[in-house]
């Protein structure tokens, strides 16, 4: 890998990682909204909190996937070069 | 404040995000309409500069979507990355409006990206693309938790296009009410400096868009695992 490549691997990570914030949160409402729509359909009132656990959840899930690839993108070996493919 | 605004004054009767997003798309058509009539083996000027933006998407849908979809995808990725770009940069000349600081502009452009990357999950794997949503434990007692999964996955695709449009909106309105506020509060120098900020913005958003359509497209043609 050369310098320049690296560096523009770098400013990916970095745009990358930018996203995570919004995701985070949007995730977490997009279960909420869900959860609520659903409560309006079928008339109950526990489903929104179901759902606003599973956007929580979600949300985070995609910031551990942002992780693992950043993670294996960093490392050197072949076992590295696997991880960053599995997502 | 009303700010003085060029094509909303010469077409009224059309918002000024639809206006700019006309003229975005007639400077970037006339542009490559011209290249194309005088493509020389010795490239000079304006084919210069396309010729280095094209070998930039190549490089780009290549390094994230794989050599062989890559080729197929980087005009599209292209066209984002370029169309976004000349809408962004129009929100810092005096007098016109950027379209992607209205979030029916950015959003219009989210969806497609959403339904294109599904439609092709579906085309290339079939009936087996719902295994990217089912999460990597596959068997029959782990019925509960691959529906559990299924949701998660459900939610976290459903957000991607909120996400792609609401945060170009975002940053560009930022931008343009920064401008405004401070142009009122301290109109010398800090406008200045909050423009040259805008220009960066201008080209990592454009950017980051052609990115995350690229790792979605990635995501969605890739073997699941």
């Amino acid at each position: 890998m050369t310098g320049q490549d690296k560096e523009k691997s770098v400013a990916r990570q970095l745009f990358e990682a930018s996203t995570v914030g919004i995701n985070l949160v949007l995730c977490t409402f997009a279960g909420l909204a869900i959860g609520y729509g659903l409560d309006k359909l079928f008339d109950t009132s526990y489903l929104k909190f179901v759902f606003l656990f599973m956007g929580i959840v979600a949300g985070f899930r995609e910031l551990f996937r942002i992780a693992k690839k950043q993670g294996g993108n960093q490392g050197a070996g072949p076992a590295a070069k696997d991880d960053s493919k599995d997502h | 404040m009303e700010t003085p605004n060029l094509l909303h004054s010469l077409l009224p009767m059309f918002p000024p995000y639809i206006t700019y997003s006309w003229l975005a798309m007639l400077i970037l058509i006339s542009v490559a309409a011209v290249v194309r009539t005088r493509l020389s083996l010795v490239p000079s000027g304006v084919q210069n500069l396309m010729e280095v933006f094209c070998d930039f998407f190549l490089s780009t849908s290549k390094a994230s979507i794989g050599s062989h979809y890559g080729e197929k995808f980087y005009p599209l990725l292209g066209t984002i990355f370029l169309y976004i770009l000349v809408c962004n940069i129009f929100g810092l000349i005096p007098g016109f409006e950027s379209p992607t600081s209205n979030i029916n502009m950015t959003a219009s452009m989210a969806l497609p990206v959403f339904l294109i990357y599904q439609y092709y999950g579906i085309k290339i794997h079939g009936i087996s693309y719902i295994k990217h949503f089912v999460g990597p434990i596959r068997s029959v007692a782990a019925i509960p938790f691959m529906i559990f999964m299924f949701i998660l996955e459900v939610i976290g695709h459903l957000v991607r296009p909120v996400t792609l449009s609401v945060r170009l909106f975002g940053n560009m309105m930022a931008k343009h009410l920064l401008l405004i506020i401070l142009g009122i509060l301290a109109p010398w120098i800090l406008p200045v400096a909050i423009l040259g900020l805008g220009t960066l913005i201008s080209f990592i958003q454009a950017y980051v868009f052609m990115l995350l359509t690229a790792l979605y497209l990635a995501g969605a043609v890739e073997e699941a695992h």
